[in-house]
């Protein structure tokens, strides 16, 4: 009996049913669904379990690339001394290096194997998908040139590999296309052999002799699926759909034509074995239209997303309901920020109103924002930092506000306690009188705000961290280093590389060096300044961040030059390179993405606005028309999607997120 | 790493069989210049078989990779405008060459077409988008789908 039934594949969102089969045994059918999440399924009982698979996802994925599949064998298989389902990974990494993963269904967890990995090993050579047979999961090479290029076994009890010669017979051209399937109960090889096919069937397990070749006279490449009761050959012809059914003397008995066949585009589709019922199953695929969701891998409709710069994408949510779940899935906003060039935004307050200017060399834009606060007119606010797509305000009298300006999000909290230990009423209002920063501390995936002062009353000096995923103020005044010096430190530090940079309000010797505030260790450190600044000429030096480089600038008054030094390798002084800009106070602000700088003419010459200089100090464009105000830019970052990491939030979120999975 | 003068075969879906320089495709490549560094390719015998690679793309393939090699050393503005008359395909013929770059995994041929791909959805309006990577089936119910133009109008 031959019949096909639409099957509904379990996941909770029905709109969200994109995914891939990876091979089934004793009934159950394991799926991986976009990105990382694997999906045991019995389709007549309904049962349903699911799996992370992030660790390997994350170590697959390099700097917006995924590895191509060919770089990945798996296999789905039983193991009966356990009675365990096992799902075996073995992959390659982006150094290179093998990795072999074991995961059980019974405890549920991950079983690194790579000690067991033989050697050497030529997976990219051999199909991905494994064959379950015997306790063993079998793969073969896709091109193959000798009898002793054999199929490579993995036995899931014993768990170490082995490898059985193909048929002695094979001949002596390359078998192209050469595949396994279980027939009944044996291990069938299969490859195209000029007009025909070749199917050799091993009669008895690991057994040499008892290969036994049957020809089916089909040229396209006929791949056999299962035995019917009558023990002749069920399978599919590429190019032509339906299903043939051949017996072993190689005579076409029969050609479905109406039943379900998808696109012959490789291993989407495997055969199940069901005690009465041979059924099969094919991924849903609509064949007609050739649009891009039915071509591509969403692996790789996930990387040409990764790579449209975030301020474009929130839009291209509406554009599919599977763009819509890739882009809302909490990894994404991160991935991408991971994978965006540096800093290319500039925020500009303009009165009670900012503007975002984006620096990108080929299409540079503003646009004008309104601050999240609620009471309208706005009054006046003061920008503290930015940090991760985050920007900082302080608002009068005692407020900070995190905001997101791109997904609009924002969080409010008091640092009055602050302000009343202050006469002054602010942070950068009293430019020497305190010291601030805004960061991210990736160990506890908590943003951080640093703020050190000086209470004139009693003569006291403070440091306080406020911690975002808490919010709460934390005391640090016992790390405060001594002598307190830094009075005479621009106050607004720079965020790299997990600490806090403040330098010299002004540089007379290059060992008044640059002050560092880790927020992991919460400890201080020092680096010197370049000793190529000549110190009385150059008095008023300030910090900016090109690329991943800590940098150092300062006008040049003799010369109508502005002198750069970039620290082209973190806390390595003898790195510290000099750059001269053409430009009277000019002031770095960027990268572009070919590594030029970008940057703040001098406001009172014809360089006003936006320029661009490369490395040898020619200037290369020159954009008058965005907004620019006399006074420097109040942050530049690098936009994202973020939301706030939050201790009360998570929680509501991980069940949220149970609800919805699936 | 063989000598230049070499060929290997490869063989496209259609089982058509191109056959390339191989210092060609060693350089472009990843996964071809790992089957040749570690002998896994025998030159008398062997076809590569790419299964997923039609004839058509996998010409447009080799043309790229022996242009790159042969003309490294051209003016970055040259090899641009080689770049974008190359690519100048429709979508589908655009898609067969990512899903072939991204099988052989030709790194250099990858980033072009993602670049590609990117500059023609950045800062187009849906439909723009839904009609230029011919996506009928957007998905949405038609009450999300109106619910979505009301809320973004200007999206659309």
């Amino acid at each position: 009996m031959h019949h096909k039934k639409v099957v509904s594949p379990p996941f909770k969102k029905k709109s969200h049913s994109y995914f891939e089969v990876l091979g089934s045994c004793r009934g159950f059918i394991l799926l991986h669904r976009h990105r990382h999440i694997l999906v045991v399924w019995n389709p007549l009982t309904g049962f349903r379990k699911r799996i992370s698979y992030s660790r390997i996802v994350r170590l697959r994925m390099y700097k917006g690339f995924w590895l191509p599949y060919s770089a990945h064998l798996h296999g789905f298989g039983y193991d009966a001394s356990q009675d365990d389902y096992l799902v075996v990974v073995a992959w390659k990494d982006w150094e290179s290096q093998y990795h072999l993963d074991c995961l059980s269904l019974r405890t549920n967890s991950w079983i690194n194997l790579d000690a067991v990995l033989p050697n050497p090993l030529v997976f990219y050579n051999c199909h991905s998908r494994g064959l379950f047979i015997n306790g063993a999961i079998h793969w073969v090479p896709s091109n193959l040139k000798d009898y002793r290029d054999a199929i490579l076994i993995f036995d899931l009890k014993e768990r170490t590999f082995s490898m059985i010669s193909a048929p002695e017979q094979l001949p002596t051209s390359p078998c192209v296309y050469a595949g396994l399937a279980l027939l009944e109960s044996c291990l069938a090889l299969y490859y195209s052999n000029g007009c025909n096919t070749d199917i050799w069937v091993m009669k008895e397990y690991k057994m040499q002799s008892s290969w036994t070749l049957y020809q089916i006279p089909c040229s396209g490449g006929f791949r056999p699926l299962c035995l019917s009761s009558n023990r002749d050959i069920i399978g599919r012809r590429d190019p032509v759909t339906g299903y043939f059914i051949y017996n072993v003397r190689g005579d076409l008995l029969k050609h479905f034509r109406n039943l379900y066949c998808s696109l012959p585009f490789g291993a989407t589709d495997t055969v199940t074995n069901k005690a009465k019922e041979e059924s099969t199953m094919e991924k849903k695929m609509n064949h007609k239209s050739k649009s891009i969701h039915d071509i591509l891998p969403i692996d790789l409709v996930h990387i040409i997303l990764l790579r449209v710069p975030i301020r474009h994408v929130a839009r291209l949510k509406c554009v599919s309901k599977l763009w819509c779940s890739l882009i809302s899935d909490p990894d994404f906003a991160e991935l991408h920020f991971r994978h965006s060039p540096a800093a290319t935004t500039v925020f500009l307050k303009n009165g009670a109103m900012a503007y975002l200017v984006n620096l990108d060399e080929n299409d540079a834009s503003q646009k004008e924002v309104s601050p999240p606060f609620e009471k309208k007119p706005h009054s006046d606010f003061e920008v503290l930092g930015s940090c991760r797509g985050f920007i900082l305000l302080r608002r009068h009298p005692h407020f900070l506000v995190v905001w997101n300006p791109l997904t609009g999000f924002s969080k409010r909290i008091s640092h009055s306690h602050i302000v009343r230990r202050l006469k002054y009423h602010g942070f950068g209002l009293s430019y020497s009188k305190n010291l601030h920063g805004f960061g991210y501390d990736a160990s506890q995936d908590d943003y951080l705000f640093v703020v050190a002062y000086r209470d004139y009353e009693r003569q006291e000096d403070h440091l306080e961290c406020l911690s975002l995923r808490t919010n709460s103020w934390i005391d640090l005044d016992a790390v405060l280093p001594s002598p307190l010096d830094w009075f005479d430190h621009n106050s607004r530090g720079l965020f790299l590389n997990g600490a806090i940079h403040w330098v010299p309000y002004c540089l007379k010797d290059y060992r008044d060096a640059i002050l560092i505030f880790d927020l992991k260790e919460r400890t201080f450190s020092r680096i010197y300044a370049p000793e190529q600044l000549l110190i009385s000429e150059y008095p008023y030096p300030c910090l900016a961040l090109l690329g991943d480089c800590l940098s150092l600038y300062c006008d040049n008054y003799g010369s109508h030059t502005t002198q750069m030094c970039v620290m082209k390798e973190y806390k390595v002084h003898s790195s510290w390179t000099l750059y001269q800009i053409p430009c009277k106070a000019f002031q770095p602000l960027c990268l572009s993405s070919n590594g030029d700088i970008i940057g703040k003419g001098d406001a009172f010459s014809d360089k006003r606005g936006y320029l661009i200089y490369n490395v040898r100090g020619d200037l290369l464009k020159h954009f008058k028309n965005l907004y620019c105000p006399i006074l420097g830019a109040d942050a530049v970052y690098t936009e994202s999607l973020l939301s706030l990491p939050s201790d009360i939030k998570d929680k509501d979120k991980k069940k949220k997120r149970k609800k919805n999975c699936m | 790493m063989g000598s230049p003068l070499k060929k290997i075969m490869l063989c496209s879906s259609e089982k058509e069989i191109f056959s390339v320089e191989e210092q060609v495709m060693v350089q472009h490549s990843v996964i071809i210049n790992n089957m040749i560094e570690d002998g896994s390719y025998n030159y008398e015998e062997s076809k590569i078989p790419l299964d997923c690679v039609d004839s058509k793309t996998l010409k447009k393939v080799i043309d790229y990779c022996t242009y790159h090699t042969h003309h490294h050393n051209d003016n970055q503005e040259d090899l641009e405008a080689w770049d974008a008359q190359f690519l100048n395909v429709d979508s589908n013929g655009l898609y067969d060459l990512l899903m072939a770059a991204n099988y052989l995994e030709i790194r250099n041929l990858l980033d072009l077409i993602y670049r590609t791909i990117k500059n023609m959805i950045k800062g187009k309006k849906i439909d723009e988008i839904r009609r230029i990577l011919n996506i009928k089936d957007h998905g949405f119910t038609p009450e999300e789908e109106e619910q979505n133009r009301k809320e973004y109008p200007h999206f659309y």
